[in-house]
């Protein structure tokens, strides 16, 4: 039964990197968390490419390509509406999550 | 050479919060004869948003720490201890959904809503994004330059 969030399927790389996106986002506030709150994570990171900064920013495209590439491949198809509903949902929760944090901390 | 790279970040910053509010409204209103500008649109996106990136993260780890001690000294510490340090990863957010912007975008939209609500939603969030992170910068800077209005120094102000 069709319902008003039905507004179809959304496959191949537009998915994959779709949900992989989302994970990222949500990994990118997990490990900001992490690392400022485990102060070894920190300087691990920064021991690898000179800046925890820097690392951590490979370490967030790493994942979105790598997972991307994954479940590409794995042809994932997902609802266009729960995949923008994902979208918005890691940007509301990574980005706020950020903030709450370093009010916080 | 520090102040130029200081000054670009934001500015493609702003060109990329642009170009996502060009998507936007060419997806809100596509059609078989605009994909070829939602492409391109996109495509600008991702490579302003991609360049804020790699100028700002250049400048960050090689020139902030000077910035930082003097802000740290000021009356506004937390303009690096919450804003900065939620500035500098909040960034990841615009641009992980600018690599994914000209993916999604490749889809016929006009033909395709559930691409075309994607793109929208992808790049809307580009742009709050966008706009509360080049806020930020702007409380950042304030943060060192209130060090010296407060000094007393005569012209500061």
């Amino acid at each position: 039964m069709s319902t008003t969030t039905d507004i179809g399927v959304i496959d191949g790389a537009a998915a994959g990197y779709g949900i992989a996106a989302a994970v990222t986002i949500v990994f990118n506030t997990l490990l900001a968390w992490i690392k400022d709150a485990y102060d070894p994570l920190n300087s691990f990171m920064a021991s690898l490419s000179g800046h925890h900064w820097t690392t951590h920013s490979v370490a967030d495209v790493a994942v979105f390509l790598i997972l991307g590439a994954i479940l590409t491949t794995r042809r994932v198809t997902i609802q266009g509406a729960r995949l923008a509903m994902l979208l918005a949902g890691a940007a509301i929760i990574g980005g706020g999550g950020l903030a709450l944090w370093f009010v916080l901390v | 050479m520090s102040d130029i790279i200081l000054f670009a970040h934001p500015t493609f910053g702003v060109l990329g919060i642009l170009a996502s509010v060009w998507v936007f409204v060419e997806a809100l209103n596509a059609n078989n004869t605009n994909q070829r500008r939602i492409r391109l649109a996109a495509g600008i996106v991702t490579v302003c948003i991609v360049l804020a990136w790699m100028l700002g993260g250049f400048w960050y780890v090689n020139y902030y720490y000077a910035e930082k001690a003097v802000i740290l000294k000021g009356p506004w510490p937390w303009a690096h201890d919450f804003v900065m340090e939620t500035k500098e990863h909040l960034f990841f957010i615009p641009l992980i959904l600018a690599l994914y912007l000209p993916i999604v975008a490749a889809k016929r939209l006009a033909t395709n809503p559930a691409a075309r609500v994607t793109v929208m939603v992808v790049a809307g969030f580009i742009i709050l994004n966008g706009l509360a992170i080049e806020g930020a910068g702007a409380i950042i800077n304030h943060g060192a330059k209130i060090v010296f209005i407060h000094s007393g120094q005569k012209g500061a102000e």
